[in-house]
């Protein structure tokens, strides 16, 4: 058996090369060349200042026109599976192969901590941290922050646990019996965090922007994918299915309800086995 | 507002047929700061530091994520006629229905508890932290209508 170097596989470019899935791993799992992948198609991302960088997905949660995303009704998990894929091609735009991570709240004392720290590894400022509130163009509203910030203070959640959700909160969303009481549980958990961590991430406007918002989605996402296994045929109501997401309108409801149709599934971890 | 406490109401009747209940509150104004809302039965003294204790009346709760307010130039922006045939734009979500699922047996438990006609009371909650100092939860509770919904 040869022992040759080491495949590069920051994080998925073997699967990208044979067409296969891309996996969305566990954030806690990632390796330090994952993270630094993550890293660096964020930072890149953010550099570009038109429609293909950070500021005009960021922007498109909390602008009315022509975006505004979906709460509180069924469309809210088939809209944000639809803005997390095209950002994740975003930043894949950047970094060939990097996908979304899923931030395991459970398994997490507090903020993950590649989105905690202020700088990198080689000191540089860490992107995965905070970004800059500013949209496609350069534009700015005259009341926005001009970065995102979280409070240093975690005050106790709203969830019975006081903290994040936890494996018990999950296992009651997904018990579920049908699709309108799955959107409602994982919604009403997904804004607790959301409120939790404060600053621009509690505010719908703002939230976008803040790096740690996409594996927070991803999160919601997941849980989603999971129930979906176990619940085959439940799916939005049927006057749903046909419609555009908003600004993605050429996606409609109907193509967001298979993981693999969009070239990802989940993974809980994965190691490489060198020869 | 901060709370909203309900009219007295004969709840007995809901206890007919009932495996499930949910409180449903619809035309929720999400245009507000981020908010937790407590649902209490008969809790007409209930604030913030009511103890969430199921015993003591607590049904549950459900979180906002707000928007905190209209981008458009006046409110009309946020009500706009839905629905028109070729028109990109999205309707802006701005009030919506919440539902709070009771934990099983609680309402049969409390109702039978008060002997008598009992009232729905909310309390809304607000972050006690720096982020949240300059708002107030007088701003955030806003709906139309709130009813308690039984499956048999």
């Amino acid at each position: 058996m040869a022992n040759g170097s080491p495949p590069e596989d920051r994080t998925n470019v073997s699967r990208e090369d044979v067409g296969d899935v891309k996996h969305r791993k566990r954030l806690s799992t990632l390796t330090e060349d994952e993270v630094a992948a993550l890293r660096e198609a964020y930072r890149k991302a953010q550099e570009v200042s038109d429609s293909r960088g950070y500021g005009h997905f960021a922007a498109l949660h909390g602008f009315p026109d022509p975006g505004y995303c979906e709460h509180r009704n069924q469309l809210f998990l088939p809209w944000h599976r639809g803005y997390l894929y095209f950002f994740e091609q975003a930043l894949q735009d950047q970094v060939p192969g990097v996908t979304l991570p899923w931030w395991d709240w459970p398994g997490s004392d507090g903020i993950p901590a590649a989105f905690a720290v202020e700088q990198d590894p080689s000191g540089e400022p860490n992107p995965l941290y905070d970004a800059p509130v500013v949209a496609a163009g350069g534009f700015r509203g005259p009341d926005w922050p001009e970065r995102t910030a979280r409070p240093a203070e975690r005050t106790p959640t709203w969830l019975p646990s006081r903290g994040l959700p936890s494996q018990d909160d999950i296992d009651e969303v997904l018990n579920a019996a049908n699709y309108d009481d799955l959107t409602f549980a994982i919604e009403n958990l997904h804004n607790a965090v959301h409120v939790w961590i404060g600053g621009e991430m509690g505010d719908q406007r703002f939230a976008g922007w803040d790096p740690v918002f996409w594996a927070h989605h991803t999160m919601v996402d997941r849980l989603w994918a999971i129930w979906q296994v176990s619940n085959p045929g439940h799916i939005p109501r049927r006057e749903h299915l046909g419609k555009g997401l908003g600004y993605f309108k050429d996606m409609t409801v109907q193509d967001t309800l298979n993981v693999t149709d969009l070239g990802y599934d989940y993974a809980a971890g994965e190691v490489l086995v060198h020869g | 507002m901060a709370t909203f406490d309900s009219e007295s109401f004969p709840a007995q009747p809901l206890l007919d047929d009932y495996a499930r209940a949910d409180v449903e509150l619809h035309g929720v104004d999400l245009a507000v700061p981020s908010y937790e809302g407590r649902v209490f039965l008969n809790r007409p003294d209930a604030d913030r530091d009511t103890p969430l204790d199921r015993d003591g009346g607590y049904l549950g709760s459900f979180f906002i994520f707000g928007k905190v307010n209209c981008w458009g130039d006046d409110d009309a922006h946020c009500t706009p006629a839905s629905g028109r045939k070729f028109d990109r734009r999205r309707n802006p979500t701005r009030y919506a229905k919440v539902r709070v699922r009771t934990p099983e047996g609680l309402l049969r438990q409390l109702v039978e508890q008060a002997g008598g006609d009992v009232s729905l009371n909310v309390v809304a909650v607000i972050p006690d932290r720096e982020d949240y100092a300059r708002y107030s939860p007088e701003d955030v509770l806003s709906f139309s209508r709130a009813s308690i919904v039984t499956y048999g």
